[in-house]
């Protein structure tokens, strides 16, 4: 391609770049989709720096919301990157993710007998269990579709019949008959997950209750020191941060243990292989089909354990939610499983990329929604940034394996 | 079947039949080209708020439909982009547009939602309005309805039947033999992305300014990926797609004549969405042929990247 006088063309590198220098490629790609979209913002007459810093601060203010999101796109996230890890394109989380939250309000409500303890972890089994099975279809689809696509499609029709079930079970057999909204009745607070405001940690050496449900220390208010320098002034003012951490349930350990062992069975390479045979499978029938056939693999079977897990770990996040966060049904789905497609996607397809990137999205959506009503912005918000964010990521793949270069004519 | 004939029934299944058809149309020169674009849901709902943003500030309908086709043009430039330009996965690149096109119409939406625009009116078309039975099915709507009528066969003459139409599905069947027969198999890949994303522009525009004249956010309610599913089922054919969205058209519509049975409207909500599950699944297992798939003419380099 000729722009003026030079002359600009792909050359392929010698070799694809990995690890730190990858890394260091998707970050620039992220900064890049940040002032995309700060300019964006800025068209529509919002001082893209100013939100930014707000986005930041709200969430120093909030950092226990901000995990709490954390949560359940982790949770989504890990599920979604096995299949994509697969070229199964599972972008229907959001049902599965929603089913789940049914499934645990269901076993609430019929279960209610059962003591706490055999509850809860009832919840999630139920939750794992109807989750994967709302994955199912893209089994099918994806073994046995003649065509390019056809899983995409199948997954993300299942996302419908979901929410309208839960339209239907809110508006008519769990509505709360109290309020005059349509929502379901209260969790009851026995059957809750317990959170991490409850803990008190007793340190024995040095004599210290750590007592989650308030931590405070000293911190300079970012947001006015950043107002006073936009006007020429330097605005230091100390604040008290109290943190409670009632928003963070305890699946949060579950979470992590869920990302450390994906890692550890499916994710984790030796020497550039995977060392599992799952973990094989899974790449091959994700890079080279054709290989895996011939080898002798059973796609099938592959497909089936990755959607089982991946429809599974979106009906725990449900769970966590409805049981740890909200503790009622509404009528609308919140938009998490697509949230964390792009999650998914900035870290690179590895649960430990994941865990950083879910934590940036969380900031994002935990911000974003704080300062909706002051800026003025719309309900769909966080899915230009997720949008843009999967385009330069998708770019950023690109210069692993090639770099632009000009000449002279 | 009584139903069916009652005009003002069968009127609504063309409506609602007509949002199907034009980005089904365009998604099908998209998909032959060997481009899947599964951004169709994004760019239709964007254009659907753009058009009737812009129909507002402007008072002036076809400044509004303009807009809506440009910038589903816009949108489907960026999916072509990373994918013929950058080669990246069509399937990911598709699901961002998706995301960005459903993020962009909340903003473009959102001074507009719950104002009233008055949309394009229906004319009656003078001989064949009197035609019995049909005529006030088929000839008692807006302008963009008749486009429709005129664009299906125009689309298929020219996919079948002209050169043009050759380049195309030969840039999708096998774009590395075009390529060596001197075609410039990325030109054309681009200008037919393009074109899908004008039609699905087109199609959002209808939406708002033609079929239901108002906008909210999500009003499209994933519909855009029945489209998806439609290009399927037509077989890449422009003539199919007109049986395929008359078909997912009546299944949109009769959902609300369940109602009187006494079934709940959220389970009646589902059955477009369980419908097409349905037709998608028995298409699957006809399409796994091999040969099947050869007859119909399946663009066999759907979705896999070019590189020269």
């Amino acid at each position: 391609m000729r722009i003026f006088h030079y002359e600009v063309f792909m050359q392929k590198r010698v070799s694809t770049i990995t690890g730190l220098k990858a890394i260091r490629v998707r970050i620039f790609a992220l900064f890049c989709g940040l002032t995309v979209i700060g300019i964006f913002f800025g068209f529509l007459g919002i001082d893209p720096i100013a939100l930014y810093v707000d986005i930041f601060w709200v969430n120093i203010l909030l950092f226990p919301n901000t995990l709490g999101r954390f949560i359940t796109l982790l949770l989504i996230s890990i599920g979604l990157a096995i299949p994509f890890k697969a070229r199964i394109d599972n972008i229907g989380a959001e049902g599965q993710y929603v089913i789940g939250t049914l499934a645990a309000f269901g076993t609430s409500l019929y279960f209610s007998f059962l003591d706490p303890v055999l509850l809860i972890p009832l919840m999630f089994i139920n939750g794992f269990i109807i989750g994967a099975i709302w994955a199912l279809p893209v089994v099918f689809f994806r073994a046995k579709g003649g065509f390019q696509g056809a899983d995409v499609v199948a997954s993300f029709l299942m996302v419908f019949p979901a929410v309208f079930l839960m339209e239907y079970l809110v508006s008519g057999p769990w509505r709360d008959r109290e309020t005059g909204f349509a929502y379901s009745s209260l969790i009851p607070e026995i059957n809750r997950i317990p959170v991490l405001g409850d803990l008190k940690i007793y340190i024995p050496l040095l004599d210290f209750h750590l007592d989650f449900s308030s931590i405070s220390f000293p911190m300079v208010n970012i947001k006015e020191l950043f107002e006073g320098l936009s006007l020429g002034t330097i605005q230091i003012n100390i604040d008290t941060i109290r943190w409670d951490f009632s928003p963070v349930h305890i699946t949060i350990f579950l979470a992590i243990f869920l990302t450390l062992i994906a890692y550890y069975f499916i994710f984790r390479y030796v020497n550039g292989i995977p060392k599992t045979k799952i973990g094989y499978e899974i790449n091959v029938i994700g890079k080279n089909p054709l290989a895996g056939r011939t080898a002798g693999m059973s796609f099938f079977k592959v497909i089936l354990f990755c959607m089982i897990i991946s429809g599974g770990l979106a009906g725990l996040a449900g769970v966590g939610e409805i049981a740890g966060n909200q503790f009622r049904l509404g009528t609308t789905s919140p938009g998490y499983g697509f949230t964390a497609i792009a999650v998914t996607y900035l870290g690179g397809l590895n649960p430990i990329g994941i865990l950083v990137s879910a934590l940036f999205f969380s900031v994002l959506s935990v911000g974003g929604n704080a300062i909706k009503l002051t800026k003025g912005l719309p309900g769909t918000a966080l899915d230009v940034f997720s949008g843009v964010i999967l385009f330069f990521v998708l770019l950023a793949e690109f210069f692993f394996r090639y770099t632009i270069k000009w000449r002279r004519v | 079947m009584a139903e069916i004939i009652n005009p003002v029934l069968g009127q609504s299944i063309v409506a609602a039949a007509t949002f199907f058809l034009i980005p089904t149309l365009g998604e099908i020169y998209t998909e032959r080209s060997g481009i899947l674009n599964l951004g169709i849901e994004g760019m239709i709902i964007a254009s659907a708020a753009g058009s009737y943003a812009i129909t507002f500030l402007t008072q002036n309908l076809w400044v509004g439909i303009i807009f809506g086709i440009f910038l589903g043009g816009i949108l489907a430039t960026i999916h072509a982009v990373i994918t013929i330009t950058f080669n990246r996965n069509q399937i990911v690149s598709g699901i961002g547009l998706t995301i960005f096109g459903t993020g962009l119409s909340g903003f473009l939406g959102r001074d507009v939602i719950g104002k009233a625009v008055n949309g394009l009116d229906k004319i009656e078309l003078p001989i064949l309005y009197d035609l019995p039975v049909i005529g006030p099915i088929f000839f008692n709507h807006t302008i963009l309805v008749y486009l429709s009528y005129i664009l299906v066969p125009v689309l298929w003459f020219i996919l079948y039947k002209t050169r043009v139409g050759i380049l195309i599905r030969t840039v999708g069947e096998n774009p590395s033999a075009a390529f060596n027969q001197g075609v410039n198999v990325r030109l054309i890949r681009y200008l037919c992305t393009i074109f899908g994303g004008m039609c699905a522009g087109l199609g959002g525009a209808y939406l708002s300014l033609s079929w239901l004249n108002f906008w909210s956010e999500g009003m499209t309610n994933g519909k855009g990926w029945i489209v998806i599913a439609l290009v399927v089922v037509s077989l890449w054919n422009p003539l199919g797609a007109l049986f395929g969205s008359y078909l997912f058209g009546s299944f949109d519509v009769l959902q609300f004549s369940f109602q009187q049975i006494g079934i709940d409207t959220s389970i009646l909500k589902m059955m477009p969405y369980l419908s097409t599950m349905t037709f998608l699944a028995l298409w699957a297992i006809i399409l796994s042929q091999q040969k099947v798939k050869s007859i119909v003419g399946a663009p066999t380099a759907l979705a896999t990247p070019f590189e020269d």
